[in-house]
């Protein structure tokens, strides 16, 4: 679903990703784990189209991103770490935009909105401007919006940030219930338990450099993910 | 005092906020430079004041004096009007400042003085050239300078105080409003649309031929005060301007000392209102178009600061048609011809428009869900093109109308008024391109203040700078070479055309990469 080979991302003279390659197949939920400053939001960034990098190739779901970027757009779903969607806007109207931009039809959008809607406790506030939301609700709105065009792909920069621990437990049983459907996840988190709980495949990132990675029960062994990830940075 | 002055350093430095080391540097050159210009624009301005009055063989240089300090109030109210509320009530820094251990005094007195300095900009830029030329042709006075100098310091104080006072009740009306935004827009209007009656009362001629003439000034004792002073040497009253500036600036500083966390808290304390659920089918290009509308009509300020340009054209169309005694009597005096009323017209409108950018911020104004709209399966040109198309639609209306009153009014043949017609679309056009290409070229979506946005980015400043540059030489081209007029329309469109193709090569070819670096 997502490959990666060879990304390289320069600002300036600091290499952000430094020949990073991984791979997310199809129905694979993948946490992206590292320190702050280890080149996370750039990878996602880059996987996202968002910005441009100096080497390297991503393909989503067969499509280049760099040469078929709207084919590639169309299949996959992005949460930014920060959820800074359009203030201005209601809830309801923000969600029939990003339906209108991926072509949702009418029956669908309503169906999906009203079910993730329900789901995360948000369906009475959807006629709300988002400027009248919290962190939560505007990250709640986030995952909806991305959850309502059916992506095959996920991308999530620290999803659980400001969810309530109801919002987390229904956030992670919806990842669990979207890989059975085939759907791939791609996430940072800085919460290694969840990670470590959730997820198929780890990769772990340090200065740019991806230092492990692989299934689940590979990178574990017989320690937790905290001590490994604890272990690779102090090497460092 | 330490802080006063690190919080005074940080609110400027917000202003120009540069993306990195290279851009600053680049910030800084284009600024000076743009002052540069203004200033000499300004004095070019003034030494045509001069022209007239040579032509007309008055010698009022006083005109100069009471002309610089009127334009100078005005827009120096119309930019503390906005930023009060920003700066002072709704600044993204007010929870950070709270929140350290700052007086409450030192962060008011911070923010008034941060508003004062840029007034303090704008009265440079009108002020100080008319005063100069006003002293070559008058002579130098001693008294006269010190008047002038003490004046320039104390003179934006009361604009100040107004318009603090006026925003902070506008901010405790609306502050339980469903749609305060719309109400608050609304308000804006009503009070500039008042302002620039009374300023359009100022029988300029009778001014320029009079100076003591009972005028508008007289009804604003601070100007009024000023202008005497500087004319007629009096130091009584700028002792006046002085105790009115002091008195004032006490009161005002305790009432917002009183109010202060009040209305912060209020007026960033969203009201939850609901709208209808709906779910309704766009195209994805209308619904972009839609997003823009929202967004503009989201921001009293980029409203503000944009429609008002236009609706000052369509007022003064329709001021001008209702009244064409000024002229008449112009037509009378310096003969001007259909032709010439045409021209004037156009540009007119040129500067307008020019003013008037609404692409110029649009990509700014994203912000951080500029990313967002990135990540969408969404093509740069549609981008793009939205906003170019959301800006010029803005504008059409109000040119169309205006265009069509002023060819009723001056019985403009059919012919011309397509002429006309055809040279502010395509200027209009041409603006909405040049304006996002500018914001292409130095985007700022870190900057959280709409009017540090809209009125101090650098995309805006150019983007208003360099087309006023074209109307200068394409109306100095009209009068110096005597064009006939068909010649004018030829060579007008076909500059357009040309620029037009420029950008167009430009936002196909160049915009892309520029905005794939932009994050």
């Amino acid at each position: 679903m997502l490959e990666i080979k060879n990304l390289t991302k320069t600002y300036g003279t600091k290499k952000a990703v430094d020949n990073l390659s991984l791979t997310v197949k199809d129905g694979e939920l993948c946490a992206f784990i590292g320190k702050n400053g280890a080149g996370k939001t750039t990878t996602i960034k880059c996987v996202c189209g968002i910005i441009d990098f100096d080497n390297g190739e991503i393909i989503v779901n067969g499509k280049n991103i760099k040469q078929e970027p709207l084919d590639a757009k169309q299949t996959f779903a992005y949460i930014p770490d920060n959820p800074s969607m359009y203030d201005f806007m209601t809830a309801i109207s923000y969600l029939n935009f990003v339906c209108d931009i991926y072509k949702v039809n009418k029956k669908d959008r309503r169906e999906r909105i009203e079910m993730y809607a329900s789901l995360f406790e948000i369906k009475e506030n959807l006629g709300q401007e988002i400027s009248s939301f919290s962190h939560g609700m505007k990250q709640k709105l986030a995952i909806i919006s991305a959850l309502v065009h059916n992506p095959k792909l996920i991308i999530l920069d620290e999803p659980f940030v400001g969810l309530d621990p109801t919002s987390t437990h229904k956030l992670k049983n919806i990842m669990k219930d979207l890989t059975k459907l085939g759907v791939s996840i791609f996430f940072s988190t800085h919460i290694l338990e969840v990670a470590e709980k959730l997820c198929d495949h780890v990769i772990i990132l340090n200065d740019g450099k991806i230092v492990k990675q692989g299934t689940m029960k590979e990178v574990l062994g017989d320690e937790s993910l905290e001590n490994i990830f604890l272990e690779l940075n102090e090497n460092e | 005092m330490n802080n006063i002055f690190a919080l005074i350093k940080l609110n400027f430095l917000s202003a120009i906020n540069p993306a990195n080391k290279r851009q600053s540097k680049l910030n800084k050159f284009l600024i000076v430079f743009a002052l540069l210009f203004l200033l000499g624009f300004s004095t070019f301005y003034a030494y045509s004041f001069i022209m007239v009055f040579k032509e007309s063989n008055l010698n009022n240089y006083e005109f100069l004096i009471a002309f610089s300090i009127l334009a100078s109030n005005f827009f120096v109210i119309f930019l503390f009007f906005s930023s009060c509320t920003n700066v002072l009530y709704k600044s993204k820094d007010n929870d950070t400042l709270f929140s350290m251990p700052i007086k409450k005094s030192t962060i008011i007195l911070s923010k008034l003085i941060s508003i004062l300095l840029l007034g303090y900009v704008y009265q440079f830029i009108f002020v100080v050239p008319f005063t100069v030329i006003y002293y070559i042709y008058n002579g130098f006075n001693f008294l006269s300078f010190l008047c002038f100098l003490f004046g320039f310091f104390v003179e934006p104080i009361v604009p100040l105080c107004l318009s603090c006072l006026i925003t902070c009740f506008f901010s405790f009306i609306t502050k339980k409003i469903k749609y305060k935004n719309l109400f608050s827009t609304l308000a804006l209007f009503i009070f500039f649309g008042l302002f620039m009656y009374f300023y359009m009362q100022i029988n300029v001629y009778d001014l320029m031929a009079n100076p003591n003439s009972t005028n508008f000034i007289n009804y604003l004792p601070w100007i009024n005060w000023l202008y005497v002073s500087i004319t007629q040497n009096n130091l009584l009253f700028l002792l006046y301007n002085i105790v009115l500036a002091f008195l004032l600036s006490v009161f005002i500083y305790f009432f917002v000392y009183i109010t202060f966390f009040k209305l912060c808290t209020e007026l960033n304390s969203s009201i939850s209102s609901k709208s209808k659920i709906y779910y309704k089918n766009k195209p994805v290009f209308v619904s972009l178009l839609n997003k823009e509308r929202k967004k503009y009509f989201s921001s009293p300020m980029y409203v503000f600061n944009t429609l008002f340009a236009y609706l000052i054209l369509l007022g003064a169309c329709i001021y001008f048609a209702v009244d064409k005694s000024l002229i008449n009597s112009l037509k009378e005096i310096i003969q001007i011809s259909s032709f010439t009323l045409c021209v004037a017209f156009i540009t007119m409108c040129f500067f307008i428009l020019s003013t008037a950018n609404i692409s110029a911020v649009s990509i700014s104004m994203e912000r951080q869900s500029f990313s967002l709209l990135k990540g969408m399966p969404l093509s740069f040109s549609q981008i793009i093109w939205s906003k170019i198309l959301f800006a010029f639609l803005v504008g059409l209306p109000f040119i169309l109308v205006s265009s069509i009153i002023f060819a009723i009014s001056y019985n403009i043949s059919f012919w011309l008024f397509l002429m006309i017609v055809a040279c502010c679309i395509f200027y209009n056009l041409f603006i909405c391109m040049f304006g996002i290409v500018m914001n292409i070229c130095f985007p700022n979506l870190t900057t959280q203040n709409d009017t540090v946005l809209v009125k101090q980015s650098l995309s805006s400043f150019l983007s208003i700078l360099i087309p006023l540059v074209f109307v200068m030489i394409a109306t100095t081209i009209y009068f110096n070479i005597s064009l006939n007029l068909g010649y004018y329309f030829l060579i007008i469109i076909s500059i357009l055309i040309v620029l037009f193709l420029i950008l167009l090569y430009f936002i196909i070819f160049i915009a892309k990469k520029k905005l794939q670096k932009i994050i």
